[in-house]
């Protein structure tokens, strides 16, 4: 009957629980920004949750993803804090698509074999009807979470950034 | 704000928000005009649409309820004043994709709007003091663990989304199994135990009716807990436009763990 219980991981101690105190924020954080999560995936090794844009004119989805490097025991989080790799997609979709996309499509491809979205870097990838922004950067989880309302408006203000970055990359993929 | 477009006679198009607080939709633009016939809806209430980014008052938008009579293909056939041929069958086909999309996008809203009120309920626990502990999600059962930042007291929320199918949630609404579960520190292992037991009771309900209240205890962490089935309809809390009612959930959430705090102390403390 009550296998809620048994569906968590049941840590015994907060600080096994900032991943998902870290998630809690960016939700809430994205909520202000009017994009609502349409999607949660979690696993013990990073967690994605997708967003919604349902206001904006340019932008259909965003993509945030967590990845915990640090922190994950004791020892490391006195000696390094509790880091986390934070990637951001946006996604750009246009209602029609052709043959050229599928040229473009694969021209981004072959440009992106050798590239990783490294830190503060863009990598685009075109598919039929979406593109694709992706970027990455290292957070201090610790900056974020159990701040009350500054640590909200932090988070906000470092997705906003981030978002406006990709936008500017993403703006001439969008048909009119 | 000018409407998107003109929607069909009667396509499912129309969100109208009355002033008694009643979300109807989505409604032909003949159903809406039956409804203000019977006197279910007025000219001050607000409605929305897939394209528009806020509703509107229905009397901003009369077009809706001009020309029903008239064949929908006649009048999207019909060339604009001053639309060359060209133009006119571009906007045609142009129209056709736009209502691809919006077809997509009503079963796409069908299938994720568990997930829309997953994340309404975090940002609504968020705002009242909790930090989000614990989030598992197979798809269909998302389980959620908060625990209050000032008295450490826990909250776990259940939500499985019964209408994930566009048909069926048109026909019931968005209906949701939700259970919440309130949780304390009781100090004292033989409680836990008890409660142990008490949940040992409560395997015997396989499907457990609207109301019954279970109780269960974590000896890892000391936690007794307490739960309770419902059903809520998520279209009371999230909008077709993707707005969330926050001080419904919040108030909704607020009530259930008052009263599992009551239960919960009476019992154990």
């Amino acid at each position: 009957m009550f296998g809620i219980l048994q569906s968590f991981n049941n840590q015994a101690e907060m600080r096994e629980s900032k991943d998902e105190m870290l998630v809690g924020e960016i939700v809430r954080a994205m909520a202000r920004r009017n994009h609502p999560a349409i999607s949660f995936l979690a696993n013990n090794d990073w967690q994605r949750v997708r967003f919604k844009t349902p206001t904006d004119p340019l932008l259909f989805s965003i993509f945030v993803t967590l990845d915990r490097k640090t922190g994950t025991g004791m020892l490391t989080e006195a000696l390094l804090g509790s880091k986390a790799t934070l990637r951001i997609t946006a996604e750009v979709k246009n209602r029609l698509s052709d043959p050229d996309d599928l040229i473009n499509m694969y021209k981004t491809d072959l440009a992106n074999i050798m590239k990783m979205p490294m830190l503060g870097g863009i990598k685009l990838n075109h598919q039929m009807n979406s593109v694709f922004a992706t970027t990455q950067t290292v957070i201090e989880i610790g900056d974020y979470v159990q701040k009350g309302d500054a640590g909200t408006e932090k988070l906000v203000a470092l997705l906003s950034k981030i978002e406006g970055q990709l936008r500017e990359k993403l703006e001439p993929y969008k048909k009119g | 704000m000018p409407l998107p477009r003109l929607p069909g006679v009667d396509e499912l198009a129309l969100h109208v928000h009355t002033s008694g607080g009643q979300q109807l939709g989505p409604l032909s633009r003949r159903a809406l005009d039956d409804a203000m016939k019977a006197g279910d809806v007025t000219t001050a209430d607000h409605m929305w649409m897939q394209g528009m980014t806020d509703w509107i008052p229905l009397s901003d938008a009369p077009e809706l309820l001009e020309d029903l009579d008239a064949p929908d293909a006649a009048a999207e056939m019909a060339a604009l004043p001053g639309e060359s041929d060209d133009d006119r069958q571009d906007r045609i086909f142009g129209g056709l994709v736009q209502k691809s999309w919006d077809y997509l996008e009503d079963h796409e809203f069908a299938s994720h709007v568990d997930e829309v009120f997953l994340g309404a309920v975090i940002t609504s626990t968020l705002d009242t003091g909790h930090s989000l502990i614990d989030l598992s999600s197979n798809g269909t059962h998302h389980n959620l663990r908060f625990q209050n930042d000032d008295d450490q007291s826990r909250l776990i929320a259940r939500v499985t989304h019964m209408t994930p199918s566009m048909a069926v949630s048109k026909v019931l609404g968005q209906r949701a199994s939700v259970v919440i579960g309130y949780g304390e520190k009781v100090g004292s292992i033989s409680k836990v135990m008890g409660a142990v037991r008490a949940e040992f009771q409560s395997g015997f309900l396989q499907n457990a009716d609207p109301g019954t209240i279970t109780v269960d205890g974590d000896m890892a962490t000391g936690y007794v807990y307490c739960q309770v089935d419902m059903y809520w309809n998520i279209g009371e809390y999230v909008g077709r436009d993707y707005r969330i009612d926050y001080p419904k959930l919040t108030t909704h959430i607020g009530a259930t763990r008052h009263a599992l705090r009551k239960y919960l102390r009476g019992r154990f403390k």
